[in-house]
């Protein structure tokens, strides 16, 4: 289940249609995984967290990817609020399965670029309830797939309910979910909803999507969401809106080096 | 002071350790999830936010203008002794600060940024006691630049700037363009740690590579503080305890000489490659802190003080592997002046090797652990030096953010390079909103024995906290 970087890989899939008979959990979970994202993405992103006294912050990014013949190629900016304008995040996710990504990341208080290690995908992603392993996506060989539903509706559209376990605990420590259920739509193999049972905690994230439609030919979901609940409550919920989405549009090579990040948008 | 730290970082490491444990827990089923009972629609939150709809224009804006305002408490919690205004506990300062900052983009391949700072102290230490009044405010220029881009990837800036490099912030390697803001050690915001210089920076792609050439003018020097109101931190007082050495019938005067070139240049080889960066550095600059040059034959003496021309070559860069980042510096430093034991002698020129290694690890939930060990050798050694042949520092640290990022934790442990002096730090910091932070810091000096660096400044230990509000 490799993705772009930034939240693409949950986000956007290509409408592959008619395919959707007969075909096994491993299948459609490959369909997912080979969604066409574009070779390019430029999008405007407002992400709004809320803990459970409903007090809200938000950030505004601007979210820039690309796909080269062997690597994915994202970068990230802070445009507000002020305390994080200008922080940016470039990363590389290798089509080589066997090489680690690489990530950077810039703090304007430092004016510095700072190579960041893997580490604990599990960790907040900006302080959201999405976790660096959502945004960046894991391998489709490191989880075992089911289906638990041939048929289960979400917002009036046939999905599979598909669960995923991770085949070790090294997994596991990594992405920090002892295993998620999927909401796959039929119509366009996105995944429209989704339970995250987390390790630390024992919580429960819900994850949906919304707005969908298809920009430049590519289903895209303008907002999704994650909600973090522990005991049936709400503890905190990040929502992520995407604006003025667009496809394939010429993005310098340029935009993904780390002198990029020094000289800001 | 170091009974105090030392509960406070356990603390901190406490937290880190309850998070960890949590994180590691061994329960490998999810019988605890009652997996049927979740899955109802109502239970994926249907969440409505206001989306804003001038996103889009702010973020396209050519011009921006933000800043914050901060006000800031120091509590001085040690007795620092006669040697500084405020002789013993009490309050050491209270700043106001207000920071504006200009960003433009007149063109696609264009862009200029200026900001400044003015600050305000309210008050200072007279008469044994803290008192208001009588005070001014001062402005002090940040960035002022031009950025230039063309498509084959050169880019050029131009004006007052701040040019970090290398992997380590505790010694310096190659690191070596903007001074350093040693006013007040440990003390001071992260963003105002080194200080602008005018400079020309060109970067350009050639190949697999990148190289930067780094040209300055008038650069300046380290800035440290100075006897006057509030200063705690004033290292001339070093040189008169080792003028207060010599024999009485010997007086002396220090004249300070501007550095016989004003302009300094470093270049740099840049080269990312799948888990690690590599640098390689050359320059030429002057060293930002004075040393004695020359002593002039007169009554009374003329010590005079100067700044070192120095060649740097160095090699710096970073392996990330899984969990851990390694991070490596060497660089030569070949001009520089070392303080002889004999003070009626000028100092003498000899050639450093300056190392550092250093390793993060990021496999705890929301943590990062690093430590960092470093290493000053002075070559052909010479049992005059004050300074040791080989001297080692090191510096242990821990962050951990939680909450959603609401809610910082940092500690660290500096224990200097040459001398038994260090610096512990305990760095709080909360959001109270996207726009107000509030945060808190106990920093606590250490000295073992008169010789060492900081044991003039070891009850220089305070707590700060500040509100800043940022627009």
């Amino acid at each position: 289940m490799k993705t772009n970087a930034i939240l693409a890989g949950i986000l956007i899939i290509l409408g592959s249609t008619s395919i959707t008979f007969a075909m096994t959990a491993d299948e459609i979970m490959k369909k997912v995984d080979d969604r066409d994202t574009g070779e390019t993405q430029i999008s405007t992103a407002t992400m709004t967290l809320i803990d459970k006294k409903d007090r809200k912050r938000v950030r505004k990014l601007k979210l820039f990817s690309k796909e080269f013949s062997n690597v994915d190629k994202s970068i990230s900016f802070f445009v507000s609020p002020t305390d994080v304008k200008d922080t940016s995040f470039l990363s590389y996710d290798w089509k080589d399965e066997t090489k680690e990504d690489d990530s950077w990341l810039y703090l304007p208080a430092m004016q510095r670029v700072n190579r960041t290690a893997a580490g604990d995908k599990s960790n907040s992603w900006m302080g959201s309830d999405f976790t660096f392993s959502d945004v960046e996506g894991t391998e489709l060989t490191e989880y075992t797939y089911k289906i638990v539903s041939e048929s289960d509706p979400v917002d009036g559209h046939d999905c599979w309910k598909i669960e995923a376990t991770p085949i070790s605990k090294a997994i596991i420590k990594k992405t920090g979910y002892l295993k998620t259920v999927n909401w796959i739509r039929k119509d366009s193999f996105l995944l429209v909803r989704g339970i995250f049972y987390v390790k630390k905690g024992k919580k429960l994230k819900y994850y949906s999507a919304k707005n969908i439609e298809k920009i430049d030919g590519i289903w895209t979901a303008g907002t999704i969401q994650m909600v973090t609940t522990k005991n049936k409550k709400v503890q905190h919920s990040s929502i992520f809106s995407l604006e003025n989405v667009s496809y394939n549009k010429d993005v310098e090579d340029q935009m993904f080096e780390v002198e990029t990040m020094q000289r800001g948008l | 002071m170091n009974s105090l730290f030392w509960p406070l970082l356990l603390l901190c490491s406490v937290l880190t350790t309850i998070s960890h444990g949590q994180s590691v827990d061994t329960s490998e089923d999810v019988s605890f999830f009652d997996v049927e009972d979740t899955e109802t629609d109502d239970n994926f939150f249907d969440i409505d936010v206001d989306t804003d709809e001038e996103t889009e224009t702010e973020i396209n804006s050519p011009y921006s203008v933000n800043g914050s305002v901060r006000q800031e408490f120091t509590y001085g919690i040690a007795n620092p002794g006669s040697l500084f205004a405020r002789e013993q506990k009490g309050i050491e300062k209270i700043k106001s600060e207000l920071f504006l900052q200009l960003q433009g983009k007149p063109a696609a391949n264009l862009k200029l940024k200026a900001s400044g700072l003015v600050d305000y102290e309210w008050g200072s230490w007279r008469n044994d006691a803290y008192s208001l009044g009588d005070m001014s405010a001062n402005f002090e220029l940040k960035d002022l630049f031009l950025d230039l881009t063309t498509d084959s990837g050169l880019w050029v800036r131009i004006g007052n700037q701040i040019l970090a490099r290398g992997e380590f912030d505790t010694i310096k390697m190659t690191d070596v363009i903007n001074p350093i803001d040693l006013s007040a050690p440990a003390q001071v915001e992260l963003k105002d740690i080194r200080i602008q210089v005018p400079a020309l920076f060109l970067s350009a792609p050639v190949g697999a590579v990148t190289t930067e050439l780094i040209v300055t003018h008038d650069a300046g020097f380290d800035k440290f503080g100075t006897l006057g109101p509030g200063s705690s931190f004033d290292f001339s007082l070093l040189t008169q305890q080792s003028l207060a050495l010599l024999p009485e019938n010997v007086s002396v005067v220090s004249e300070e000489q501007e550095p016989n070139k004003s302009w300094e240049a470093v270049s740099r080889v840049n080269y990312k490659l799948n888990g690690g960066d590599v640098s390689l550095t050359f320059g030429e600059v002057n060293w930002n802190q004075n040393s004695l040059h020359s002593i002039k034959e007169s009554s009374p003496l003329i010590m005079e003080y100067g700044y070192d021309r120095v060649k740097v070559v160095g090699l710096s860069g970073n392996l990330a592997r899984s969990d851990y980042l390694f991070r490596y510096e060497t660089a030569l430093h070949d001009g520089r002046k070392f303080q002889t034991i004999d003070p009626l002698l000028a100092w003498a020129e000899h050639k450093q090797i300056v190392a550092a290694i250093g390793l993060d690890y990021n496999g705890l939930s929301d943590t990062v652990l690093s430590a960092e060990l470093n290493n000053t050798n002075i070559m052909d050694y010479s049992e005059s030096l004050v300074s040791e042949e080989n001297a080692m520092g090191y510096l242990i640290q821990a962050r951990w953010s939680g909450f959603n990022d609401l809610l910082s934790i940092y500690g660290a442990f500096n224990k200097l390079s040459g001398d038994e002096s260090s610096i512990a730090n305990l760095f709080i910091e909360y959001d109270l909103s996207d726009s107000l932070q509030l945060d808190g810091r106990l920093i606590i000096y250490d000295a073992k024995s008169v010789s060492d660096l900081f044991n003039t400044f070891k009850d220089q230990d305070v707590i700060k906290a500040s509100l800043k509000y940022s627009f």
